[in-house]
């Protein structure tokens, strides 16, 4: 065989892998496509039921909201506030100050009268020392537990081992959770006819919303693109992609940004782990793995409606690596769970979703990038097909808006959130407009979060925070 | 190069599926459009309907029109009109009679009737959700029927509905919903029944059950805030297994009644740590009150002995989680409870110190957590 045989051998089995990967890909998101349509419609069926009216409120379980707070000195006090203000009659707000640098401890101390205690555990999860335990004299269901620097996971796991409660709530500290939603993960938590032990809400867009004594009172599209952008991003990813994973009980991902976990189930995996970036994912996944092998029933569901908001990247910087980061935690949790993929022994999600991850999450921005590559190539070979080209992108183009225009139909019929109708219109905009130049922008930030997990980079990013 | 190698089937293949979708696309984008339009005029009408609606209902309450002249006034026979008196339900804002009976007078119960006997569980479910909002029950039988259903979410709305009626059926039913019902469900079925508030006797058939699930329960549901009498029968469970224990505790701790010091002092060396950090929780909500005064009136000062003197062993206890407790417990006893405390100063400087700072603040509220 010559070279250039061989070369137009290695060509012709590219374009045929390229188009293989490609179909496969899209019948994926397709099927996915129809289970979160099919589990959207179905939550919106249940009833809106308080979950309790009377004595019974005494008896509901506990929560703890864990709050990993690093260097949020402009925005804590105000969160711990409408946190304590949710609407649920057993709540403990326990904000776990990770080593801040800044004035994160002091702001609590000042506007919340702290002072220092003592508070004895069972069982601990090992963590970075703890400096010292406050509780607030004014609001008695304040604790603030201060430590030294150990990372996201590391404050959580502190947080989850002085927790007294059977549920806790995992937040950042810039997450500003509606007044219902934990009556809503509770309802589904004691209705449901099987163990529940973590459960997700949606997450949506703060930034340019009006917010009046921490509460979202009118939500606005951002007016920059870039978070603009992401409000496209995480309707799809919320309503196109957990509800669809959550249909057929197999969620790998609950948002570290708003979880609800059963305290002895988290307990079980020894919390999370705090050798990846993506430890919401791994403790999600890795509890799946602790409950397919003890053969126990178990829910682990997205809910469409309990909201909170979060305050999303402005600037290029800040979003490159906040998308270099989750790529790169989940490359980090499929490698720690590696064992689970293609195994039966875990299900549908060994068997079909941490698989799907793994070919089209965590290899598809390679694979989108070689095609890129790929087509300057072949066009400086003289073996360039415009045709193809032309229908492949457009296929690939008009498939990506579906999937976004279905999720916004979603959105619109559901949860009808944006009261602007140019906001709405301005989305449909942006549904298409994101193929263009924006989802090959993303494509590089995730190879740069591949690149980052091959080096063994360890190092978190920065994001900004503004004063709600 | 690839229709070279897969022939050109596969380019007019991919060229159809992608008309296809581009028709698809445009169905969808049109129907988000209309979907838009259809929210915005929804909106623009209710928004002016809402408040005529709430005028009519003022004057209604405050007797300045009558229901017949309200009904006629009212633009009624719409989803919209229904779905507000739901939400002003929910909102507690007019009176639930008021609303039940615009929502009986309207017609809307007799719509109901006829979705809640649809075959789809969700209609079903639906109308038991907002027969509850309205306090609304009618066809009880039925509802009732509803309890051993088959769905999970009907059968669970049949028995919010029935619990927030305090539904006398419930009591004669428990043996058979404990049977129907999964374990999975128990933390909402207890919630459920101790909203039905089953009087004593009527939880008799569950406390006195081999069912070692259904004891459970009934040792729960006697725990409601001031049920004096409940307290005779939690003292014959004091040597039931670890589990039963601990719910006694915990119920004597939410009856908040000086009555259930007898039983906490008896099982005050309980084997079990967790029992006994219970205890020393439950005599922290026996003697919490939001003043001074309220603790004169509820126990006298030989009362206030009483409880120092079990909170006095737990405070020496080897587990650490209970003398905690204990410490806290005696924050709420005032300047007796703070001699008690400084006593230990020296010992455990870091819990002494946090109980005399909220003991300076009005003691701690152990309902919250």
């Amino acid at each position: 065989m010559t070279l250039s045989e061989i070369l137009w051998m290695f060509i012709a089995l590219y374009s045929l892998f390229v188009l293989v990967y490609f179909v496969m890909i899209n019948s994926g998101y397709l099927i996915l496509l129809f289970l979160g349509i099919d589990e959207v419609v179905f939550h919106s069926r249940k009833p809106d039921f308080d979950i309790c009216d009377r004595e019974g409120c005494k008896l509901v379980p506990g929560i703890t909201i864990i709050v990993p707070a690093y260097n949020e000195e402009k925005i804590i006090s105000e969160n711990v506030r409408s946190l304590l203000d949710l609407n649920y009659p057993r709540i403990e707000v326990l904000v776990v100050n990770d080593g801040s640098s800044d004035n994160t401890l002091e702001e609590l101390k000042r506007n919340f009268k702290l002072i220092e205690v003592t508070r004895e555990i069972d069982e601990k999860i090992d963590t970075a020392p703890l400096r010292a335990i406050y509780n607030s004299i004014e609001e008695k269901r304040l604790t603030v537990i201060d430590k030294q620097n150990g990372g996201k996971a590391d404050a959580l796991n502190l947080g989850l081992s002085y927790a007294r409660t059977e549920l806790v709530l995992a937040i950042d500290a810039d997450t500003l959770v509606e007044k219902d939603a934990l009556h809503k993960l509770v309802r589904k938590y004691m209705r449901t006819d099987s163990r529940v032990v973590a459960l997700g809400g949606i997450v949506r867009v703060l930034n340019n919303c009006q917010v009046i004594s921490s509460e979202v009172k009118k939500a606005k599209l951002p007016k920059k693109f870039l978070p603009a952008m992401q409000v496209m991003e995480y309707i799809r990813a919320f309503l196109f992609g957990r509800s669809g994973w959550s249909r057929i009980n197999s969620l790998p991902i609950i948002s570290g940004a708003f979880g609800l976990f059963e305290r002895k189930a988290l307990m079980e995996i020894d919390g999370y782990r705090t050798t990846t970036v993506g430890e919401d994912i791994d403790a999600v996944v890795r509890l799946h793995k602790k409950m397919k092998e003890k053969k126990e029933e178990y829910d682990i569901s997205f809910l469409p409606d309990p909201v909170c908001w979060t305050q999303v990247p402005e600037n290029r910087k800040t979003l490159s690596g906040q998308r270099a980061r989750w790529q790169r935690g989940l490359i980090e949790t499929l490698m720690f769970n590696k064992k689970m993929i293609f195994n039966p022994k875990y299900g549908k999600l060994g068997g079909f979703v941490l698989p799907f991850f793994l070919l089209f999450e965590m290899f598809g921005p390679i694979i989108e990038m070689t095609g890129y590559i790929m087509f300057i190539v072949f066009f400086l070979l003289g073996i360039f097909s415009l045709s193809y080209f032309l229908l492949f992108i457009a296929v690939a183009v008009i498939f990506g808006v579906l999937i976004s225009l279905s999720s916004l139909f979603l959105a619109e019929l559901m949860l009808k959130r944006y009261e602007d109708p140019i906001d709405r219109l301005k989305l449909l905009l942006l549904a298409v407009v994101e193929n263009f130049g924006y989802r090959q922008l993303h494509t590089i930030w995730r190879v740069k979060g591949t690149i980052q997990f091959l080096r063994k980079e360890s190092k978190w990013g920065e994001m900004d925070r503004s004063e709600i | 190069m690839i229709y070279n190698l897969l022939g050109d089937w596969v380019f007019d293949f991919v060229y159809y599926f992608m008309i296809l979708l581009s028709i698809l696309l445009f169905i969808i984008s049109i129907a988000y459009i209309l979907l838009i339009y259809k929210h915005i005029k929804e909106k623009k009408w209710i928004g002016k309907k809402r408040p005529y609606w709430e005028n009519l209902l003022k004057d209604y309450e405050e007797g300045n029109i009558e229901k017949g002249h309200l009904i006629k006034k009212l633009d009624y026979k719409n989803q919209y009109f229904r779905d507000y008196l739901i939400e002003l339900a929910r909102k507690d804002k007019f009176s639930k009679d008021l609303l039940k009976d615009i929502y009986i007078e309207c017609g809307f119960v007799v719509e109901d009737v006829e979705r809640s006997m649809s075959k789809k569980w969700y209609k079903k479910a639906q109308t038991f959700a907002v027969w509850k909002h309205l306090r609304i029950l009618t066809k009880d039988r039925y509802v009732v029927y509803q309890l051993l259903s088959q769905n999970n979410e009907v059968r669970l709305a049949a028995l919010d509905l029935l619990s927030i009626h305090r539904h006398p059926i419930l009591k004669k039913k428990l043996e058979d919903i404990f049977d129907f019902y999964s374990t999975h469900v128990d933390y909402y079925l207890t919630v459920k029944l101790m909203d039905a508030e089953i009087s004593v006797e009527g939880l008799e058939q569950l406390i006195w059950s081999d069912n070692r699930r259904m004891k459970k329960t009934g040792v729960i549901l006697l725990g409601r805030e001031g049920e004096k009498e409940s307290i005779d029968i939690l003292k014959k469970f004091k040597d039931e297994p670890e589990d039963i224990r601990f719910e006694v505790v915990k119920s004597v701790g939410r009856i908040k009644s000086i009555e259930g010091l007898d039983i906490l002092k008896e099982m005050k060396r309980d084997d079990s740590p967790r029992v006994r950090k219970e205890i020393a929780i439950a005599l922290g909500k026996i003697s919490y009150t939001d003043s001074l005064e309220d603790l004169q009136k509820v126990s006298t000062q030989e009362r206030a002995e009483n409880i120092i003197s079990i909170l006095n062993e737990l405070v020496n206890d080897e587990n650490a989680e209970v003398r905690s407790n204990a410490f806290l417990a005696l924050s709420n006893l005032g300047k007796k409870g703070r001699k008690k405390i400084e006593d230990y100063r020296d010992e455990y400087p870091g819990i002494t110190k946090e109980a005399l700072l909220k003991s300076f603040s009005g003691g701690v509220n152990f309902d919250t957590v």
